[in-house]
């Protein structure tokens, strides 16, 4: 009796919040005696199967993605070559140069 | 000494979250000519890059925070540190920037642009390895930039690997 079972209202929730955070789309429907009701669509492109691991995308999502991640590094390389050229400099040697990040090509 | 703990902290973090290898993902909706395999090696050369500039950020840091402390003196040491991590932070770029051409131009040769960009970075590992780390008199605090060394290395040859 120690057991904290999860709620059904709890379940349904975590469902639907998945559902709001993952931007895609899935058909909702109420099944009401033994007819299939359809009642819309949400957006959903990224879902992760909790039992394998293995997370499924759409070829955009993961595109801008990893394009902000591209992004990321660009900005975490120039500012550690702009930190190491500064105490380059207080050594007396030669800063490097800082090439700049282009934008998403292709 | 606090300040040597936390650096020494961060390392650890660091080198932890950085031995998992990209996990692999199933792509959808791929436009016409976009293999999954493009898809999925040019995800996880993004991600392993992304795990390798944070480590070589890391270094950065943690190499100047041994210079204030005292740990790692004025001199050739410090420089040669300084400017290997530079380098690499170029090389990054350079990777970063091939990367952007996104995968539906991940081809071999695409793919052979990136290699090279982290065999430099291998390269520049090395040298790190040799001269820098040498400079660093404290053995724990040596024994940290050695075990980022290594990780980077093995984020390099899973690149590598694709």
């Amino acid at each position: 009796m120690g057991t904290n079972p999860v709620t059904p209202k709890q379940t349904a929730s975590n469902v639907l919040n998945a559902l709001a955070e993952a931007n895609g789309y899935v058909n909702l429907a109420l099944q009401l005696g033994t007819a299939l009701i359809p009642v819309g669509k949400a957006l959903v492109t990224k879902i992760k199967d909790a039992t394998t691991g293995v997370e499924t995308i759409s070829y955009q999502l993961l595109l801008a993605e990893d394009q902000a991640t591209l992004s990321a590094i660009d900005a975490s390389s120039v500012a550690d070559l702009q930190a190491i050229n500064a105490e380059l400099v207080r050594q007396g040697a030669q800063p490097l140069p800082v090439p700049g990040p282009t934008g998403p090509q292709g | 000494m606090k300040r040597n703990r936390a650096v020494l902290a961060v390392l650890l973090v660091v080198v932890s979250l950085a031995g998992c290898a990209a996990r692999v993902k199933n792509v959808t909706d791929l436009p016409p000519g976009v293999t999954q395999k493009q898809a999925q090696d040019w995800d996880a050369a993004v991600q392993d890059l992304n795990k390798i500039a944070a480590i070589t950020s890391t270094a950065r840091t943690s190499i100047i925070e041994l210079h204030t402390a005292g740990l790692l003196k004025d001199g050739p040491p410090y420089v040669t540190a300084l400017t290997v991590v530079g380098k690499m932070d170029e090389l990054q770029l350079a990777a970063s920037n091939v990367l952007k051409q996104s995968p539906n131009n991940f081809t071999d040769s695409t793919k052979a642009k990136v290699k090279d960009y982290l065999t430099q970075i291998s390269a520049q590992i090395q040298t790190l390895n040799q001269t820098g780390v040498t400079g660093i008199k404290n053995p724990n605090s040596q024994q940290q930039i050695s075990d980022l060394i290594t990780q980077i290395t093995a984020l390099v040859t899973l690149v590598l690997s694709l």
